[in-house]
Parts: structure tokens; C-alpha cells; sequence
């Protein structure tokens, strides 16, 4: 299991702190995808490192199935605050993550000028961290995540790649 | 005993949100009676200070306001937030109803949604249906 640290980072700093970091990007980038590509960049180094520091006692993790596992009831519930719902599988090397009320986005909603699109930027740098997590443990996969009618229910897309696709 | 509106305004004065209950039959949803409540609030804030026997520790002094007809509870901030809302007479003290709304509904969903702009008029669906949801669900609260 993964060790708690006495000092704990307050969720309302995190939370206020990512929500003005995707506002500098949106503003400080000429397009929406230059934004979202440096911030999945960014999601991606803190993942890789996260990784590195969360597996310090565990021996070496080899099947990206365990891997898979590893992510899903070690990584999500110390990195997101709370374990995921449910892992399912198209059988064909994707597999969703839900997670029916995100800690990172549940506060938000949208107003009568904003939709829910402009809420879907908030999704851009978790999934950077699990990419980055998965990297981390050599495993080549790519992160996507929506909402699923409102910005507390999200479900991630992990697309396994190349040779690291899991075999049950 | 019921709920007849509810209002919040920000330190400048202007009226960020505004509900109606169907028990006021009298509509005060325009912008000319925010902008005499708002008088209203400043100026007995600063009368209430001044008149005040002994200095307050937490600074308010504002609390409630009752007439014949209906009672105004006021809730100022630390930042200068105003929570009002009109009741009818006979409702005991909502000090810490509205203490709460600001805890729990107006800080968590207004000022962390990352979608809102502070200072523009408030239309975050979370805040307004659970808000909506936790007015109704006072003992306060009847409807006629």
C-alpha cells in the first residue's frame, strides 16, 4: 500500500490552483490545442514523477495488466482523492476508468455563457498524470477523458499502444 | 412561516443573485429594489456601529430586521459578501442558515468554479438547484 505522508496539500489550493493554471493557458496560447497539448505535457511529467514516488516499495511491475491494476486501486485513489467506480473493457485494447464524481471537477458547472466544453479543458492535465504514470512504468498508452452529462461524472479512455497491450 | 427572497450582494453593492419565492406576491425582482435594499443594509450597518453600546468582537452588528409584514436576516462576510433573506415574521434567527449557504453552497460552488467570474451575476446550475433544494428544505419554509 502506499504510504501516507503526515503533510497533506489543502484540496481547495489544488483545486483554485489548476483552475487558474488552465485559465493562463487558454489566454497565454494562440490556439485551444497548443493549450491543452502543454498542459497534457505538464500532466505528463508530474505523472511520470508521482509514479516514481508512489512505487518506491513496490518491487518491479512487468505485465502492463498489473500495471493496469496498479493505476486503478493504488495510483487514482491517493493521486484523485478517492478510488474509481469501475474498470471496464472493450476486450480490444481499451479500457475505461469511471469515475461517477471526479474530486477535480465536481465543483464546477456551467453558467449561461459557458458550456460544457469549456469545462472539458479542466479534464486535460489528469489525464496528462495517468499518462505520465503509465510512462513512468513503461507502458505506452494514450489518456483521453469525458464527461458523461455533468463535469462530476468522468470517464477515462486508455488506449494501450504498440506491444503493451494487457492480456487477461 | 415561509420564505419570501433571497439575495446576495457583492462589496461594491451590486446584486449578484436574486430568488423569488411564490409567497411574495409583491415582485421586488428588479434592479431598483436590490439597489434600495442594498442603501438599506449600508446605512444601518454604519448606524449600527455607531450606535453600538459596546464594540462587537466579530464586528457585525447587523443581524435582523423585523417588521409587521416580514423579517430581513442579514449575514455580512469577511470579504463583504451580504446574504439576505426575507421571511416572514414569526421565523426564528437564520444567522446560521445563512452561514452555512456561504460555507458550504457559496464558496464551494461559485467561487470554485473555475467557470464563474467573480464579480458577474451568479448562474452556476450546481449553486442555484442546491441552493434551491436547501431553502426548500428549512423547517422555515411552507409553501403556500
Amino acid at each position: 500500500m502506499i504510504g501516507r505522508s503526515e503533510r497533506m496539500c489543502s484540496a481547495a489550493c489544488l483545486e483554485l490552483m489548476h483552475a487558474e493554471m488552465v485559465s493562463y493557458f487558454l489566454s497565454a496560447r494562440e490556439t485551444r490545442e497548443s493549450a491543452q497539448k502543454e498542459m497534457e505535457r505538464l500532466g505528463f511529467r508530474v505523472g511520470q514523477k508521482l509514479a516514481e514516488r508512489y512505487t518506491k516499495d513496490y518491487g518491479r511491475i512487468t505485465e502492463p495488466m498489473e500495471v493496469l491494476r496498479f493505476i486503478f486501486s493504488d495510483f487514482w485513489p491517493v493521486v484523485f482523492s478517492k478510488p474509481p467506480d469501475s474498470l471496464t473493457t472493450n476486450n480490444n485494447s481499451l479500457y475505461y476508468i469511471e469515475d461517477t464524481d471526479f474530486r477535480w471537477t465536481s465543483k464546477i458547472s456551467v453558467t449561461s455563457r459557458t458550456t460544457l466544453e469549456d469545462a472539458s479543458y479542466f479534464l486535460t492535465f489528469p489525464c496528462g498524470i495517468v499518462k505520465g504514470a503509465f510512462a513512468a512504468l513503461d507502458v505506452d498508452a494514450d489518456v483521453k477523458a469525458d464527461f458523461q452529462e455533468t463535469p462530476s461524472r468522468c470517464l477515462f479512455t486508455i488506449i494501450f499502444k504498440g506491444k503493451a497491450i494487457p492480456t487477461r | 412561516m415561509t420564505i419570501f427572497n433571497f439575495l446576495i450582494f457583492n462589496p461594491s453593492g451590486l446584486c449578484l443573485y436574486f430568488k423569488e419565492f411564490p409567497a411574495a406576491t409583491s415582485s421586488k425582482n428588479n434592479p431598483d429594489s436590490w439597489k434600495l435594499m442594498y442603501g438599506l443594509l449600508h446605512g444601518l450597518k454604519g448606524f449600527s456601529q455607531f450606535m453600538a453600546p459596546r464594540p462587537s468582537p466579530s464586528g457585525r452588528y447587523l443581524r435582523c430586521l423585523s417588521t409587521h409584514e416580514y423579517k430581513l436576516h442579514c449575514f455580512e462576510t469577511a470579504t463583504c459578501v451580504r446574504f439576505v433573506i426575507s421571511t416572514d415574521p414569526r421565523t426564528p434567527d437564520l444567522h446560521d442558515q445563512l452561514a452555512t449557504i456561504y460555507n458550504t453552497l457559496y464558496v464551494e460552488y461559485v467561487i470554485k468554479n473555475p467557470l464563474y467570474k467573480l464579480g458577474d451575476r451568479i448562474d452556476c446550475e450546481l449553486f442555484v438547484t442546491r441552493l434551491d433544494s436547501y431553502l426548500r428544505s428549512l423547517p422555515c419554509f411552507a409553501s403556500s
